[in-house]
C-alpha cells in the first residue's frame, strides 16, 4: 500500500501541481482580490464575503471531482492491471491506493479551505467559520465521488466519464427547469439565502435539518466504502475497456 | 547509557520548542487582546494556527536538530484490521457529553432528561461525530507531539505510570497561557487562573491516558487526532441537547467545565489501568 501510494504521488504528480495551482489562484482571485481592490465596496458586507468563501470552496471541491478521473485513466494499462493483480497487494491494493488519494486530496482541499479563510478574513476584516461547511462539502464530494469511480473502473475513464457527463447533464437540466419553473421561495432572497447559512453556522436549525446533515456525512462515508468493495469486483472485468 | 543521554536531551528540546513556538504568539495575543473572548481579530487569528501546530513543529526541528530520523514516527494510518479501534476513536468520548448533559439537568433541578428530545440528540450526535473526523487535520499538531513523539520516548525513559502523569502535565500545562486568559474555565472562580491550570492537567492526564492508549493498540497518531478532534467538537454539543432547558447563567462555565472533566477523567481511568496493566504484562519475563 505504501509502495503503492509513493507511485501514484510520483505518477500524478504534475496533475496534482495543477490541481493545487487552480485551487491557490481561484481561491486567491475570487476570495482576496475583491476585497483589497480601491474601488470595492464590500469590506463590511458579511453576506458578500460568506458567498464568495462559499463559492471558492465550492469551486475547489469541484476542480478535485473533474481531475479525479486522471487517477484512474493513468493506470488503464492491461499489462499492469494483470501484474498488479498477480502481486502480493492484488486488485484491492491498486483500488485502495486510488480511493485513498482521492480522500487525501479530498482533505487538502478541506485543509486549504481552512487556512484561507484565516487569510481571507485579514483582508476581508471579519470571520465567517466556513469550516462546518467545507466539512459538509467533503462529505458531498464523497458521496459523489461513490458513485462515479465505480462505473470508471467497470467501464474505463471514457465509460466512466461518459456516465458522469450524462448524470451532471441530468442534474444541471434538472436544476435548471427547477431554477425556470419550480417555486423559488423556499430559498427566498439571495441575502435571505445565507442569512440561513449563517444561522446554520450559529446552530440555529432545526431538528429534522440537523439530523438529515448527520445521516448524510455518515451515509457518504458508508457510501464511499460501498463504492471502494465494488471498484474491488469490478476491476478485471474493466480491463477489457482498455485502449491499450 | 548514552543512549539514554540522547534521548533525555531529544525530550527537553522538544519540550522546550512546543512551550516557546505556542507561548510566543499567545503571550502577542494577550498583550493585544487581553481575555480570550477578545481573540476574534482575524488579523492575529492566524496565530492560532500556529500554536495548535507547535507541537508538530516542535517534533518536525527536534529531529531535524538532534538528527533522529522518521524513525517511529507513528504517522502510517494503520487502519487494516483496527476498525474498531478507529470507531472507538469517534464515539468513546461522546459518553461524556451524555453523562455532561444529565449531570447538568440534575445540578439544576431538573430530571434527569427534561426537555430531550431523541431527533435532536440523534442529528447532533450524527453530525458533529461526522464533521469531527475530517476536522481531525486540526489537531493533527497536537497529537504529532504529545502522543506521537512525546509520550513514546518518556515511556522508553521513566515508564509507563509516570509518563501518563508527566505527559499530561506537560500537555496541560501547555494550556497555561489560555487558561489564564479564560480559556475553557473563564476567569471568575476561586483561585484564578491557578486553579484553572491544574484542572486542566488533571483532566490531560486522563484523556491522554486513553489517546496513548489508541496510539498503542494501532500505532499510529491519527487515530487519536480523530479522538481528539471528537473532544474538542463533539462534546460539548452533545452534552447541551441531552440539557436543552439550561438557561445562560444557571450554571458557571467552571462548574460546567468541572462537571464535564470529571466525568471524562472517570471514563478515561479505565483505559490508564489497561495501560498500565499491559506495559507490566510486556515487562514480565516470558514463562519457560
Amino acid at each position: 500500500m505504501k509502495g503503492l501510494l509513493y507511485k501514484e504521488l510520483v505518477q500524478n504528480k504534475a496533475m496534482l501541481a495543477v490541481m493545487g495551482f487552480a485551487c491557490v489562484f481561484l481561491s486567491v482571485a475570487l476570495g482576496i482580490f475583491p476585497f483589497i481592490s480601491d474601488e470595492a465596496d464590500v469590506s463590511d458586507d458579511a453576506v458578500f464575503m460568506m458567498m464568495m468563501l462559499l463559492f471558492v470552496s465550492i469551486l475547489n471541491y469541484f476542480i478535485l471531482f473533474c481531475f479525479q478521473g486522471n487517477f484512474i485513466q493513468a493506470d488503464e494499462l492491461k499489462k499492469w492491471a494483470y501484474f498488479i493483480t498477480s502481486t502480493p497487494e492484488t486488485a484491492e491494493g491498486q483500488i485502495r491506493s486510488k480511493y485513498f488519494l482521492i480522500v487525501v486530496c479530498d482533505m487538502a482541499v478541506l485543509i486549504w479551505t481552512y487556512v484561507f479563510e484565516y487569510i481571507a478574513n485579514i483582508f476581508q476584516g471579519s470571520q465567517t467559520g466556513m469550516i462546518s461547511v467545507s466539512a459538509l462539502l467533503f462529505f458531498l464530494h464523497l458521496f459523489l465521488s461513490a458513485f462515479d469511480l465505480p462505473f470508471m473502473i467497470r467501464f474505463g475513464t471514457k465509460g466512466g466519464n461518459m456516465a458522469h457527463t450524462i448524470t451532471l447533464l441530468i442534474l444541471v437540466a434538472i436544476a435548471g427547469i427547477y431554477f425556470l419553473f419550480g417555486d423559488l421561495s423556499v430559498f427566498g432572497s439571495t441575502e435571505e439565502f445565507f442569512d440561513k447559512i449563517m444561522k446554520f453556522l450559529n446552530g440555529e436549525n432545526s431538528d429534522g435539518s440537523i439530523l438529515l446533515l448527520g445521516l448524510f456525512a455518515w451515509a457518504s462515508a458508508g457510501c464511499y466504502y460501498v463504492s471502494y468493495k465494488l471498484s474491488c469486483r469490478f476491476y478485471l472485468k474493466g480491463v477489457e475497456y482498455y485502449a491499450k | 547509557m548514552q543512549n539514554k543521554k540522547l534521548e533525555w536531551k531529544r525530550v527537553i528540546l522538544f519540550f522546550i520548542l512546543s512551550y516557546l513556538i505556542a507561548y510566543i504568539p499567545e503571550f502577542i495575543l494577550s498583550y493585544q487582546l487581553g481575555n480570550i473572548e477578545n481573540w476574534t481579530d482575524p488579523k492575529l487569528a492566524v496565530l492560532l494556527l500556529f500554536i495548535t501546530y507547535s507541537p508538530a513543529l516542535a517534533v518536525v526541528l527536534t529531529r531535524v536538530i538532534t538528527k533522529e530520523g522518521w524513525k517511529d514516527s507513528y504517522l502510517h494510518l494503520n487502519d487494516k484490521g483496527n476498525l474498531k479501534y478507529y470507531l472507538l476513536s469517534v464515539f468513546y468520548l461522546t459518553i461524556t457529553g451524555i453523562g455532561f448533559g444529565m449531570i447538568i439537568n440534575l445540578m439544576t433541578g431538573k430530571s434527569i432528561l427534561q426537555g430531550f428530545s431523541l431527533m435532536r440528540f440523534t442529528g447532533t450526535y450524527l453530525y458533529t461525530t461526522a464533521l469531527s473526523v475530517p476536522l481531525g487535520f486540526v489537531t493533527f499538531g497536537e497529537e504529532l507531539g504529545w502522543r506521537g513523539y512525546l509520550y513514546p520516548k518518556l515511556e522508553k525513559l521513566i515508564g509507563m505510570p509516570l509518563t501518563i502523569i508527566i505527559g499530561g502535565i506537560v500537555w496541560g500545562l501547555w494550556h497555561a497561557p489560555l487558561t489564564a486568559k479564560g480559556h475553557n474555565f473563564g476567569t471568575d472562580y476561586p483561585g484564578f487562573p491557578y486553579t484553572g491550570m491544574l484542572l486542566m492537567s488533571i483532566y490531560c492526564i486522563a484523556t491522554g491516558a486513553f489517546l496513548m492508549w489508541l496510539v498503542k493498540k494501532t500505532n499510529s497518531v491519527w487515530i487519536s487526532s480523530i479522538a481528539h478532534s471528537v473532544n474538542n467538537n463533539a462534546i460539548s454539543a452533545i452534552g447541551f441537547t441531552i440539557a436543552p432547558e439550561i438557561q445562560e447563567g444557571e450554571v458557571t462555565q467552571i462548574q460546567s467545565a468541572v462537571v464535564l472533566m470529571s466525568f471524562q477523567f472517570v471514563i478515561c481511568m479505565i483505559f490508564m489501568i489497561f495501560l498500565i496493566k499491559s506495559n507490566k504484562n510486556q515487562n514480565l519475563p516470558a514463562e519457560s
